[in-house]
């Protein structure tokens, strides 16, 4: 298969560029020799040119079906979906890895395409880390995961995707995912920069403020789209379990959010360099961490992965990793020391220190759920496992104390405030939280944890909404500089009978767009916080009120889950599409509410030839109020079906916060016009 | 007190609360994972859920849609279990395929009443080899 070994034959040509990226950088800068670390950002490029030749590769390999490619034998068929045999591509081991690496390889080609300005003396040092790292995933491409490997006959066809992975969101979830690890390495790359020059002043952060950004939020809208798809396709009516799985790609999360706040602390005030540094580095070496809890078999979960010894490989990466890490840092004891003085217990900079605790605390306690039955096996020789109810006793409180910290952080002074006029700054906020618990208790909201997180994030969206308002007001009230300037313009030019637009005191819309224009990175953060809080409220409804109904129902029959009914009309068994491949089952139920008929509903239980057992798909009637979750569990041959049905409310509150994420962040990184703007 | 000292106790303070708070809630609804034999040897004051993975022994699966009511057996090693669940049959439970229960055991009926039923199914996220 020519194809196939041509693509082998890149992976090592790829592997031979990257080694070279990286062995040129490290004796450019001991040598002092910049004609090598230009070689070197040359051999990123062709390490990115030759990675993206693999990638199509492997496409064209999923597209002509070639069976003989073991890979592609295993995630397609002739009767898959053009836009399934695209997630097939990273539906498998082999081919997240070669998506992995082939976004670190983008990213760091991106990264050294402009010429170095900030980071002139940072760029070959972080040279040397990326292309080590390249080399390292390329040299496992070629060991352990090779998709372009060979079966010694051809099939006559492939296995197909599984169908739970025929989704949309599986399509666009690993992507996002790799793209935030593969970015991830970036921030961790100029820390160990900054540790091997010793500049570990805040310019290194500064200047990969945008990276970190950008990794920050796909890992978020990454988990999220993740959430998502288990919600729309596990069909168990829910989104999140705490599985292995689901906790790995979470802790990177929480610790590189601790990092973003940690990064403000230095910029402003010149604390936390080591801290800084070590959360960088640490964030990315928990996504490796992620495939390595996924991969190594070490892990119970009930997601089996195939096994690989690829783990492995990743552990002694991160012990290597966190080793240099730990020794550079003890090396540059002195140059770590920031020149901020700590302030006030009542201040802003300990506002961060807690939030900062909390997040890592956290972040360190569902890597301690995820380890906790090969950690209580190895003491106690009986393994034992968390439920997610003890997830929740401990996330509850944190979640419910960064939220308030949420409100209260942008209302509190650098080094210090006073008792007095902390309280001041936050009347407003106690008051709308009070009202909160009170309606809530009124409406009949009996749960206190539920009245708790409404208030808290009651309490947090006022200090946002008040803050952006007194930002509007002020710009409101000004008729800033350029518009008066234009101003003197037109009235040279004579044509100023009327006062110019421009010249009046801006409406509201236009004085809100000036306000987030003139400071993006602040209320971009706010956006963004904004975001966790409706995520917050989504959590918060959906855990306190999901109602739960099982039933069995013969045909013409009726089940009531809270204020619906739903009357099971009809059924239908068939086989369809996909050359036979797939058995429908489908249930059609009325759905009825105060006696009026809002919608009907089809949920589906299909047999597939290619997967053991039935896959149901769900079906969902949404709102902003709740959503109706519809399964078909099973069906008889008379049509006596059982249903499992859910009312999960304000679940799709959770989505709507990820998009105001993607907006958040948006606003906070999109480039400013003026030149010069420290970014 | 100096600032760096204020620091450094209150941060302490609150990590401790953090770490009280974590350590308290790894405790209870925790459940031990036991194998066929051990779960058989349990009497009948479990305080604890155990949590037992086999394989799905074959034609033991009976479904009752009318009653929800899905009984089945599960073995490993050191032998064979019946398993009592009520609730919807999940989508991935046929033979040889190995499930996970959640719950407690009866040793007077000699049947283990599941809470929680998660099918450990390779072909989950990788099609079946």
């Amino acid at each position: 298969m020519l194809l196939a070994d041509i693509g082998y034959g890149v992976l090592l040509l790829t592997l031979a560029a990257a080694l070279w990226a990286g062995v040129a950088s490290i004796i450019g800068v001991w040598r002092r020799r910049p004609e090598l670390v230009a070689s070197a950002r040359n051999a990123l490029f062709v390490t990115a040119g030759l990675s993206t030749l693999s990638a199509i590769l492997l496409l064209v390999l999923l597209f002509s079906h070639e069976f003989e490619v073991r890979y592609v034998y295993e995630h397609v068929s002739t009767y898959l979906k053009p836009a399934y045999v695209l997630a097939a591509f990273w539906a498998g081991l082999e081919g997240s890895q070669l998506l992995w690496l082939w976004m670190l390889t983008i990213f760091v080609a991106v990264l050294v395409w402009r010429r170095p300005t900030w980071d002139r003396e940072l760029r070959p040092y972080a040279m040397v880390v990326l292309a080590l790292t390249e080399a390292f995933f390329a040299f496992l491409l070629i060991l352990l995961t090779n998709p372009f490997e060979l079966l010694a006959s051809v099939p006559v066809e492939g296995i197909s995707l599984n169908p739970l992975l025929q989704n949309f969101w599986m399509i666009v979830h690993p992507p996002i995912i790799f793209a935030a690890y593969a970015l991830w390495t970036i921030p961790a790359a100029y820390a160990l920069a900054a540790l091997m020059t010793g500049r570990l002043n805040a310019v290194w952060l500064r200047g990969t403020r945008r990276w970190t950004l950008a990794a920050w939020a796909s890992l978020g809208i990454g988990i999220l789209i993740g959430a998502w798809w288990a919600y729309l396709e596990l069909g168990w009516g829910g989104y999140w379990g705490w599985d292995p799985v689901e906790n790995s790609s979470l802790i990177p999360f929480l610790v590189g959010t601790a990092f973003v706040h940690s990064a403000i602390l230095q910029e402003r005030r010149d604390m936390f360099r080591a801290w800084n540094v070590l959360l960088a580095v640490l964030t990315f070496a928990l996504t490796v961490f992620a495939t390595f809890v996924t991969r190594s078999g070490l892990i119970q979960s009930v997601h089996a992965f195939a096994e690989s010894p690829i783990g492995w490989y990743y552990l002694g990466y991160i012990v290597l990793l966190l080793a240099v890490t730990v020794g550079l840092m003890l090396a540059r004891r002195q140059e770590l020391r920031g020149k901020g003085e700590l302030g006030d217990l009542l201040s802003r900079e300990f506002a961060f220190l807690v939030t900062n605790l909390l997040l890592l605390g956290s972040a360190a306690a569902v890597l301690l759920g995820t380890l906790w039955p090969t950690f209580t096996e190895s003491v106690t020789k009986v393994a034992t496992s968390l439920a997610a109810e003890n997830y929740n006793r401990f996330m509850g409180p944190l979640g419910f104390l960064l939220v308030l910290l949420i409100g209260i952080c942008p209302v509190v002074e650098w080094r210090k405030i006073s008792a007095e006029r902390l309280l001041r700054n936050i009347s407003v906020q106690i008051l709308v939280a009070v009202v909160t618990a009170v309606l809530l208790l009124v409406l009949g909201v009996r749960e206190l944890w539920a009245v708790l997180s409404f208030a808290a994030t009651a309490f947090a969206a006022s200090t946002i909404l008040l803050q952006m308002a007194q930002g509007v007001a002020a710009h409101m009230r000004t008729v800033p500089a350029v518009a008066a300037a234009e101003v003197a313009t037109m009235g040279a030019s004579g044509a100023a009978a009327d006062p110019p637009r421009s010249s009046r005191h801006p409406n509201v819309f236009v004085a809100t767009a000036r306000a987030v224009g003139g400071n993006r990175r602040r209320y971009g953060g706010q956006l963004i916080h904004f975001s966790i809080l409706l995520i917050v409220i989504g959590i918060t409804g959906s855990q306190a009120y999901q109602t739960e109904v099982q039933v069995a129902l013969a045909k013409g029959e009726s089940a009531q889950v809270g204020d619906y009914t739903l009357t099971y009309q009809d059924y239908i068994y068939r086989q369809v599409e996909e050359g036979g491949n797939k058995i429908l089952n489908e249930a059609t139920l009325d759905v009825y509410r105060g006696g009026r008929k809002l919608t009907t509903v089809r949920p589906e239980h299909n047999l597939h030839s290619n997967v053991e057992g039935a896959v149901s798909e769900v079906a969902i009637r949404t709102n902003l109020k709740e959503d109706l979750y519809v399964v078909l569990a099973s069906m008889e041959s008379d049509g006596l079906a059982a249903f499992q049905v859910l009312v999960n409310p304000m679940v799709v509150w959770l989505w709507i916060g990820g998009l105001v994420m993607i907006a958040g962040t948006l606003v906070a990184t999109w480039p400013s016009r003026k030149r010069g703007e420290a970014s | 007190m100096s600032s760096a000292m204020k620091f450094l106790v209150g941060g302490v303070v609150v990590a401790v609360v953090i770490g009280v708070l974590i350590a308290t809630s790894f405790s209870g609804s925790t459940s031990d994972y036991l194998n066929v034999a051990k779960v058989k040897a349990l009497g009948p004051d479990q305080t604890r859920n155990s949590r037992v993975a086999g394989e799905i022994v074959p034609d033991s699966v009976e479904w009752n849609t009318r009653e929800l009511l899905l009984t089945f057996a599960i073995r490993d090693e050191t032998g064979e279990l019946d398993i009592s669940y009520h609730g919807p049959q999940p989508d991935m439970l046929v033979d040889a395929v190995e499930a996970v229960v959640i719950g407690k055991y009866d040793p007077a009926g000699q049947v283990f009443n599941a809470e929680e039923l998660l099918m450990k199914c390779p072909s989950k996220y990788e099609e079946k080899q």
